[in-house]
């Protein structure tokens, strides 16, 4: 009985820390100001980023020139976004309040990988 | 050489994990005393040092005896559990420098000193009842307890980082990323006991410590001491 309890424990503060470390990334980037460049290459505003352009923006970073500054990051909002999606499939489906949480945070992880294209587009253009 | 007990053989995948890991404690260390933050940070260094130390010394084991031997088996776990400890007075010198503020640096002093010796004699306990019989599972389960512990003692740092509004980012990221390691150690130890035919598990530790210290090294690399989150906005269902 005990160890089960352990592990239920653990799991649920696995859960809140991961979610909370990815935040803490995120945190940094949520009022980041494009430049106009940035806004050219990705077609839109930066009101207009929403979670589902997370691949292709992503896909934007990766042809981008490295300034390889941000491989850490990328790599833990790319598996924070894939946890997302994976709510987004199966607990949002049944939960309202999920569904709209997971969008909020896909569209966060989408705000960053923004946020990391236009630093490396400044980077070169500078 | 974490996550390879166990095996029969050595894998590719554990050469490389191990290579993986050796740079970033050592990285970390020489950043830390470039920068003069040795002393601030002498817990989280000292464990630093230590891991390598026991890494180098674990494959050394590995070598002269085999990896399924029992030296190997033993030296691993217990350096483990060791290291678990080592890693509780990297969360007391973060309570440290959290409570600083207020003045209640002697609580965490008698606090750690308490959990120190509570731990040193509960392992007394268990080791004296299984002198008989220091099995494979014994040091699983001790190494189990030790890092949920650790969960414990993580989840209550973080609830008081979240309490007292703390904003450090620097201190937020190593916390958070201290929290993540021990949560999935305590599950990998957990479900290999049950499922000791997943594989996944045998790699999972070796992976998360490898987590560990390049989270580490980023943050001391990225985050700069004065850098400030808002707290509220990092609750894990925070709704801005």
């Amino acid at each position: 009985m005990i160890p089960v309890l352990m592990l239920l424990f653990s799991a649920m503060a696995l859960v809140q820390f991961f979610l909370s470390y990815c935040r803490a990334l995120l945190a940094a980037y949520g009022n980041v100001e494009f430049s106009a460049t940035t806004r050219e290459v990705i077609g839109l505003d930066a009101n207009q980023i929403h979670g589902g352009e997370f691949d292709r923006l992503l896909g934007l970073v990766r042809i981008a020139p490295n300034a390889g500054d941000s491989k850490w990051e990328l790599g833990i909002v790319t598996a924070y976004y894939r946890f997302l999606s994976m709510i987004d499939m199966s607990v949002a489906q049944l939960v309202p309040v999920a569904q709209s949480w997971s969008e909020r945070e896909s569209t966060r992880c989408a705000y960053f990988a923004a946020a990391a294209l236009d630093r490396r587009i400044a980077a070169i253009t500078q | 050489m974490r996550g390879a007990a166990g095996t029969k053989i050595m894998t590719p995948f554990d050469y490389i994990v191990w290579l993986i890991s050796l740079p970033a404690p050592i990285y970390i260390v020489a950043r830390l005393a470039v920068r003069r933050e040795l002393f601030r940070y002498f817990a989280l260094a000292f464990y630093c040092l230590a891991t390598t130390a026991s890494n180098i010394g674990n494959f050394a084991v590995l070598k002269i005896y085999g990896i399924a031997s029992a030296p190997y088996i033993y030296a691993y776990f217990y350096s483990e559990s060791i290291l678990a400890v080592l890693l509780f007075l990297v969360v007391l010198s973060m309570f440290r420098q959290l409570l600083e503020d207020m003045g209640a640096t002697v609580y965490v002093r008698i606090a750690g000193i308490l959990l120190l010796a509570g731990t040193a004699w509960v392992s007394f306990t268990v080791v004296q009842g299984h002198r008989d019989h220091m099995t494979g599972r014994f040091v699983v389960e001790l190494g189990r307890d030790l890092n949920f512990v650790g969960v414990v003692l993580v989840y209550l740092l973080w609830t008081a980082i979240m309490k007292l509004r703390e904003s450090r980012a620097r201190m937020i990221q190593l916390a958070l990323a201290l929290g993540v390691y021990f949560s999935v150690y305590v599950l990998c130890y957990g479900l290999r006991q049950a499922h000791p035919e997943w594989a996944v598990l045998r790699m999972m530790p070796a992976l998360v410590s490898t987590f560990l210290f390049y989270s580490w090294a980023y943050t001391f690399t990225k985050i700069p001491e004065e850098a400030r989150l808002a707290t509220a906005r990092l609750a894990a269902l925070a709704t801005r």
